[in-house]
């Protein structure tokens, strides 16, 4: 096992690991407590279909997989498609809120926006990737799992990693710093 | 191999690819529950019939990745900080996996049990923590250069 000799941890350090620890654990008491994975699941797939309508002109149909739940099937006359709650993006939404709010020495304003503005980016990415999914699975049915898998996965992460680098002033947007 | 990280210059390609090696590994897993699972009769065929073979699978995939972002994020500048902390974290994880998959066997009906083993699975093997360590390296030099 590794230790921790040579490479010792300062107090804002311990702080921000406690602090990050302490925001997942809420996190899973929340998510015990509200329906947050069926509020979540139910917006992205009424928004997938409706996407996929506007973009494709295409309607589906939409069946609730019961006894037990496992999420929903959407179905075209070509492809058919399972949205089950692991796909709604929460996992990713719980460790982005976690690291920004565990962040010690910044103000309360800037962390509100951008868990707002992080949430909304992150749950909007999450539509279109399912509705390009969707699209895949109709056309290229072979590609389906690395996109799925991999890609798109891939690209929600460097969007996290652009947000949180954002936070910390790392990158620059518009040419300004983002403090 | 290269250092993820050069003297004030970092590497991002060797972090996109770790990660894409990571989910391309994640992707070769979830394709072999695509072949073995029958979904007409709801049913897993042999060899992964057998849950702890599925298991096992599960967790060889979970420490081929830790080992791989590991030995990644150790080659860092503040790596030994970063590195042990991702693997503290995955551990507990893996800990934490392995209780819910226990508790699971024994109540495999329990749809809340079975989206947090999923949840916790994807933590561990979907490259989530890895990205998360990574980021630690900015949090690191901006503490530092505050103090």
């Amino acid at each position: 096992m590794p230790s921790f000799k040579d490479a010792t941890l300062n107090k804002d350090q311990q702080r921000f690991l406690i602090l990050a620890f302490i925001w997942f654990l809420a996190w899973q008491i929340i998510d015990f407590i509200a329906p947050i994975d069926q509020w979540l699941t139910d917006s992205i797939v009424a928004l997938s279909r409706a996407g996929i309508v506007l973009l494709f002109n295409k309607s589906t149909i939409c069946y609730r997989i019961q006894d037990p739940f496992q999420g929903y099937m959407i179905t075209d006359s070509v492809a058919s498609f399972k949205i089950a709650h692991s796909c709604n993006g929460k996992a990713i939404l719980f460790l982005f809120t976690a690291f920004l709010w565990a962040i010690p020495n910044k103000q309360l304003s800037k962390k509100i926006m951008y868990t707002l503005s992080g949430f909304t980016l992150i749950f909007f990415a999450n539509i279109i990737r399912i509705i390009t999914l969707f699209q895949v699975l109709r056309n290229t049915p072979d590609w389906f799992e690395f996109l799925h898998h991999s890609l798109f996965q891939w690209l929600m992460y460097v969007i996290i990693l652009f947000l949180w680098m954002m936070f910390l002033d790392q990158v620059k947007l518009f040419g300004r710093g983002s403090s | 191999m290269d250092d993820v990280f050069r003297p004030g210059k970092i590497i991002w390609a060797r972090f996109f690819i770790t990660l894409l090696f990571i989910l391309t590994v994640q992707t070769i897993q979830q394709y072999l529950s695509n072949v073995y699972y029958d979904r007409v009769c709801n049913c897993w065929s042999k060899p992964l019939d057998n849950i702890f073979v599925r298991f096992a699978i599960r967790e060889a995939c979970v420490y081929f990745n830790i080992l791989c972002a590991f030995s990644q994020l150790k080659k860092m500048r503040k790596g030994e900080f970063i590195s042990n902390i991702f693997l503290y974290i995955s551990i507990g994880f893996d800990l934490l996996f392995i209780l819910i998959a226990g508790i699971r066997y024994f109540n495999p009906t329990d749809y809340r049990l079975g989206q947090k083993y999923l949840e916790v699975f994807s933590y561990l093997n979907s490259g989530s923590l890895f990205v998360f360590c990574f980021a630690l390296y900015f949090l690191t030099n901006k503490i530092q250069k505050n103090n």
